[in-house]
């Protein structure tokens, strides 16, 4: 038995307990692979599901394994959707194909990206991860807008936001532009920052818009 | 829009323009809509590209724009003294292998690799890099694309360590544009600023040149010539009351020219030490109030020495609303550095009240007057983003160079409005008018105002220049025609009043006969009823000064 087929088995199980559904015929319907009985099985000597008569659940393990694919898929669409600006039908597809293949730290930072988010577009609930108990008391989140960066920070540049065509425009034959490198050294009475070697002074309004992934201090 | 231009020798190349400095062709800017109509206009032989040595990815991106047109092209890859200080190393033979074009590494306030910069321009090329085609049609990404691209061909020849420490000049820099050492700086910088142009050039120099030069050597000399013509108007016209060489061209050359060099002078040192654009940022906030940026602190520094020179200098603003306020505020409360002078020796006879109130209400109406400007007059705050230079210690010769470029600039531009101004006032007064007009502004000046008959006179003056009028006020107030009450609102009449008639006529040029038209009517009703005003609330108050 592959991988996808035993993350997507996972994930029916977990879709089905949430609509208060155990049975078999429900897992096997939500699944997005071809799933058969047989496979269900295989999984119980994997001591990750449990199949009594027609009632599928969880082992200890198999719940685990199911709430970190469920936590990928939803964390991915959020960001699909809030970060990206994705419709719906690409949001579903491009989670499937995003929820196999992130490695643990990289959704930890997504997740501390968006904000630790309790719900996927879709309203329903995002497991939390170790980051969001963990984090859970700590305000600051890894992007923000570059007019609340604090005197000394400094960071790469995540995004410029889009409504304003001339500002954005500007910023970016400037060189702000995602993934330079800014750092903040004044913040009254305008901001004053670098990038990478030139300084500039902006109104707060314009540093607004520019979103900065926040680094650590060298 | 007008560009410099320079004559040069470089292999089949002769004539030079410089353009306005921009970041990406695509800019928006009237400054890139200009060099794009002149790029594409088929005239332009070669470019010279000069881009900023620590910020190649952004030249780089410039270049790939560029390219597009296929012209051929030299790089110049300026200030490389100062990327190289902040650890920026640039492997310049590979990066000129990289595009096919010469790139030359230079220093130019130093003259360092000019002269290979010159060999290098006669054999300009065509770029052999060209920006990737762009899959799509949005602006946006095609910048985003071309700036990808600019960064791979960067990685290939730049390298970066960490920057040596902070030198003095870029603590300077730091303190200049923090506010609690920023402001005290800039006080100091703008008082020393006037010392220089108020007291050293619009005194002393003056005094040398109006007095000492024209008054005793010059125009006695001419005058023995100019008796000699038989015609009695000639005489009139060249050396009469309103003649063109003793008011057109004394006040030109002897008066407005010294305070103009000192100021020029003043202005380039700030310029070329990188302060300004610093001082534009502490300002940024009290002018949004005014409907204007940091940027809006430069013409109006440049009011207090010229407001004729300041309002051609609005050109530097982003929007129509900009230049619109500041032509406005300058023309109306700004006082040039002559004005500035009279006025301080008038004021300093009176209590030192005076002095406050004056300046006080000044500084009131400036702010109420652009705050209100600002909520009428239609359009956007464009958004200030300003590229801050690094600090440098000037270079006497090239701040020196640069003042002369401007002097001769405005011997060419402004002396002709001179003698034009100076001429129309000849003309009405051999035909009569200025007599007429005369004794039709003593309504205003006794009853409105409260002034002696002999006021007209002063306010007459003031309209031509009003550094003459002040003058001719303080002649008349020595004889104790006036009391302090009177002089208060005399001055203040005369600041609110339109400077000269040269800055009217370079408003109408600037500004466009609608708007100019407007300013000017305004000015003239707004300074004489806050006059009135402020007699009948002198008087009612019972003040003396």
């Amino acid at each position: 038995m592959d991988d996808h087929l035993r993350d997507e088995l996972l994930e029916a199980v977990w879709a089905c307990r949430e609509a208060g559904r155990r049975e078999l015929s429900c897992v096997l319907e939500i699944a997005h692979a071809e799933a058969d009985r047989q496979d269900v099985e295989e999984m119980t000597r994997m001591e990750l599901l449990q199949l009594n008569r027609d009632e599928v659940s969880f082992t200890e393990q198999g719940e685990e394994a199911a709430r970190r694919i469920i936590r990928r898929h939803r964390l991915a669409e959020r960001l699909f959707a809030d970060v990206l600006g994705m419709n719906m039908e690409q949001i579903e597809e491009a989670a499937c194909t995003f929820e196999h293949a992130v490695v643990p730290e990289v959704t930890e930072g997504i997740c501390t990206l968006l904000g630790h988010p309790h719900e996927c577009p879709h309203g329903r609930p995002i497991p939390p991860g170790k980051c969001c108990r963990e984090r859970r008391q700590e305000v600051k989140q890894a992007v923000m807008p570059l007019a609340e960066v604090l005197c000394g920070g400094q960071g790469r540049v995540a995004y410029v936001r889009t409504q304003n065509h001339d500002r954005l425009h500007l910023l970016l034959s400037m060189g702000i532009a995602p993934g330079t490198h800014i750092s903040v050294h004044q913040r009254t009475p305008v901001m004053v920052v670098t990038v990478e070697q030139s300084e500039f002074a902006m109104d707060r309004e314009v540093a607004e818009d520019v979103y900065v992934w926040l680094e650590p201090k060298a | 829009m007008e560009l410099d231009a320079g004559w040069l020798s470089a292999g089949p190349y002769r004539l030079l323009l410089d353009t306005p400095g921009f970041y990406s062709l695509q800019d928006r800017s009237e400054d890139a809509h200009l060099v794009r109509e002149l790029l594409a206009g088929g005239q332009v032989g070669a470019v010279l590209l000069v881009l900023d040595a620590k910020n190649l990815a952004r030249g780089l991106k410039l270049l790939l724009e560029l390219s597009e047109y296929d012209i051929p092209l030299t790089v110049a890859l300026n200030m490389y003294d100062e990327g190289r200080q902040r650890g920026v190393e640039v492997d310049v033979s590979r990066l000129s292998e990289i595009l096919g074009v010469d790139v030359v590494s230079t220093v130019a306030t130093e003259g360092r690799g000019l002269g290979q910069l010159r060999r290098a321009l006669a054999v300009a090329r065509r770029p052999q890099v060209r920006l990737e085609p762009a899959e799509t049609a949005d602006e946006i990404q095609k910048l985003e694309a071309a700036r990808i691209q600019a960064e791979q061909l960067t990685s290939q020849v730049m390298s970066s360590r960490p920057a040596a420490r902070a030198t003095w000049k870029e603590r300077l820099g730091e303190l200049s544009r923090k506010p609690l050492s920023g402001i005290p700086i800039a006080v100091l910088v703008l008082f020393v600023t006037y010392l220089f142009v108020g007291w050293f050039g619009a005194g002393v120099l003056v005094d040398l040149l109006e007095v000492k030069l024209f008054g005793q050597v010059i125009l006695p000399w001419l005058q023995g010539w100019i008796d000699q013509i038989p015609w009695q108007w000639v005489q009139e016209l060249l050396i009469g009351d309103f003649g063109l060489l003793t008011v057109g061209l004394v006040l030109s050359l002897a008066i407005v020219l010294p305070v103009l060099c000192t100021f020029f002078f003043a202005f380039a040192l700030m310029e070329d030490s990188g302060y300004l654009p610093r001082l534009s940022l502490l300002t940024d906030r009290v002018l949004r109030k005014l409907g204007l940026n940091g940027k809006g602190v430069l013409p109006l520094v440049m009011g207090l020495s010229c407001v004729t020179m300041a309002v051609l200098s609005t050109r530097i603003l982003d929007s129509r609303k900009h230049r619109t306020i500041a032509t406005l505020l300058l023309i109306l409360t700004v006082p040039c550095a002559p004005l500035l002078s009279v006025m301080l020796v008038l004021l300093a006879r009176l209590s030192f009240w005076a002095t406050v109130v004056f300046f006080g209400l000044l500084l009131v109406q400036f702010f109420i007057v652009g705050a209100l400007a600002n909520l009428l007059i239609p359009g956007k705050r464009p958004d200030f983003v300003l590229e801050l230079p690094p600090m440098r210690a000037p270079r006497l010769k090239s701040t020196l160079t640069k003042t002369g470029h401007q002097i001769s600039w405005f011997l060419k531009e402004a002396i002709p409005y001179f003698l034009l101004g100076t001429f129309v006032l000849f003309l009405l007064d051999q035909l009569g008018a200025l007599d007429a007009l005369r004794s039709g502004l003593q309504p205003v000046s006794v009853k409105l105002l409260g002034l002696p008959q002999e006021s007209a006179d002063v306010f007459f003056m003031t309209v031509v220049r009003r550094e003459a009028g002040a003058a001719l006020l303080a002649q008349q107030a020595a004889v104790g025609m006036y009391d302090g009450v009177q002089v208060v609102v005399t001055l203040m009449v005369m600041t609110l009043m339109i400077p000269c008639i040269n800055s009217v006529l370079v408003m109408y040029k600037e500004r466009g006969f609608l708007t100019a038209s407007a300013i000017l009517v305004f000015v003239v009703v707004y300074s004489l009823m806050v006059g009135g005003l402020l007699r009948s609330v002198f008087l009612w108050l019972g003040v003396e000064f």
